[in-house]
């Protein structure tokens, strides 16, 4: 039975391609593509050396250094571009080396000019974009795990990087939608036209009861008030996605550790990842049916704030970014502006 | 074409590329699919082109493999693979319902996880040992086998189904 199946299977697979053929300009679209990558990276290693920011429009040439640019955002959020120190510098290696199963000492360093590092100035949290180049020592298996990049990192105000996305190439450049906006733009990060989708653009919303902000698309629209007051469900103006922001009082002392453990039982779905930095625990994982959700719980020993969010997993060009900009918007406090 | 960075590559992809693409079309699902991490494949295959010691179809192939069960590029392309329903009938014909049957195994093959999927796919269509499957997805010889094992017994479940539906229908037929 188990030589029939192969068999079979075997038969299957070649019946199935027998009339796949490469398509003559493979070779060349490859290289194109190629050109048009390096050309996009060059543009931006050249912009981030003479510190350029663009600020509503209007292009500000900075000193030779990386001195930092802000750039506001809809009025309320500003990112900075920082200089990226020796410390920050292992921590995306060590970030980098543990997202993608590999040794520290796989890294020989970062691609040039592909790192950048930066503040969102309000919400206090840091963000980092960056490519790496194996070491010599590393071997052919540890190498493949530095084709993809650039990475996108985030650190969290409780301390600790984590690998967030990675930055997509469009085919006309690299689409900055895992990257916050206010960053994107402190960072000259151009979006290519053929980048989906264009920026949406974000309301502050502010938990009257628990005190904290947090960016939602214009576009959702909030469900009534619950009369409680511990959470408010936005839903797209379809409502196949929802975000959701609230928080509970955090009555059982539960600590971060225990919300690890809390969120495997809560989301028992194949491919979950549940991962802690500080008091900060995300599940993020796609259901059978789809559905891509995201749940980031801020752990204090008062309270527990948190913003869901979930969405059709085929959409996630369109919603990723969103998801990006409401995590990093979240803050313990007034709207910044 | 390419000059001298890329000497060797036109050849190469000319008479290897189709074998390639059909691999990568299986580890995908998909023919649209398959054509799209094959590109992508090829893509880092130029960039890295100069720098690649030994056989570059072991470097695509490794490439392919692991985009194909990578998290984050290919969530979004699940809603590509198609469903099974085993509920389809097909008449009791044998050649029709052999071709059926290789339809089902085809769609059975989609829809196992990425992982197992490309281990079905590089031990039982490129012929890959445990060992080197092992060595291009970057695990270990146990777990290349009980992926084999899932994969397979997924399948076999799939074919079962698929046959004990056709004697049905056949069954049926011949009593009517």
């Amino acid at each position: 039975m188990s030589n029939d199946l192969e068999n079979l299977l075997q038969d299957a697979m070649k019946t199935e391609t027998a009339d796949v053929m490469l398509a003559p300009d493979a070779l060349p679209r490859a290289f194109r593509s190629v050109r048009r990558r390096r050309i996009a990276v060059a543009a931006t290693s050249v912009v981030g050396v003479l510190g350029i920011g663009i600020a509503g429009g209007v292009v500000a040439a900075g000193t030779r250094h990386h001195s930092p640019q802000s750039v506001r955002i809809a009025g309320r959020y500003t990112g900075k571009s920082l200089p990226l120190t020796a410390s920050v510098r292992k921590d995306l290696i060590a970030a980098f080396a543990s997202a993608q199963h590999i040794q520290v000492s796989d890294v020989a360093g970062f691609e040039k000019g592909s790192a950048h590092y930066g503040r969102i100035d309000q919400t206090r949290t840091y963000w980092a974009v960056a490519s790496f180049v194996p070491s010599r020592s590393a071997s052919a298996q540890a190498k493949v795990q530095f084709q993809d990049g650039p990475f996108v990192f985030s650190e969290l105000p409780a301390g600790g990087w984590s690998a967030w996305g990675l930055l997509t190439d469009s085919g006309g450049g690299l689409c900055p939608s895992e990257v916050p906006a206010a960053l994107a733009q402190a960072w000259a990060m151009s979006e290519p036209s053929d980048c989906r989708p264009g920026p949406a653009a974000y309301a502050a919303y502010r938990s009257g009861r628990f005190g904290f902000t947090v960016h939602v698309p214009a576009s959702f629209v909030p469900d009534a008030p619950p009369t409680d007051g511990d959470a408010l469900v936005f839903q797209s103006a379809d409502g196949r996605a929802t975000m959701t922001a609230g928080g509970d009082l955090n009555v059982h002392q539960v600590t971060p550790g225990q919300m690890v453990i809390q969120l495997r039982h809560m989301y028992q779905i194949q491919g979950t990842e549940v991962t802690r930095h500080g008091r900060v625990v995300t599940a993020r994982g796609t259901t059978a049916s789809g559905q891509t959700f995201v749940d980031r719980e801020f752990v204090y020993s008062t309270n527990i704030y948190y913003v869901k969010w979930t969405y059709p997993a085929a959409e996630r060009a369109t919603y990723g970014p969103m998801v990006t900009e409401a995590v990093a918007s979240f803050y313990l406090g007034a709207n910044p502006s | 074409m390419a000059g001298e960075r890329y000497e060797g590559l036109d050849e190469w992809v000319a008479a290897r590329g189709t074998s390639l693409l059909r691999t990568a079309v299986l580890l995908a699902g998909s023919r649209e699919a398959g054509e799209d991490l094959f590109q992508q494949s090829l893509e880092r295959l130029v960039r890295h082109w100069s720098q690649i010691e030994g056989d570059p179809e072991g470097y695509l192939r490794r490439t392919m493999s692991r985009l194909a069960i990578d998290r984050w590029r290919w969530r979004s392309r699940r809603r590509e693979m198609l469903g099974l329903d085993l509920a389809e009938r097909a008449g009791p014909d044998d050649a029709v319902a052999t071709l059926d049957l290789r339809d089902v195994l085809m769609r059975a093959l989609a829809t196992l996880p990425p992982r197992q999927r490309a281990v079905v796919v590089l031990r039982h269509w490129e012929q890959l040992s445990e060992v080197d499957t092992a060595d291009v997805l970057g695990c270990s010889v146990g777990t290349v086998k009980s992926a084999t094992s899932r994969g397979l017994a997924a399948l076999r479940e799939v074919v079962d189904a698929r046959q004990a539906v056709v004697t049905g229908i056949g069954q049926e037929e011949r009593s009517s």
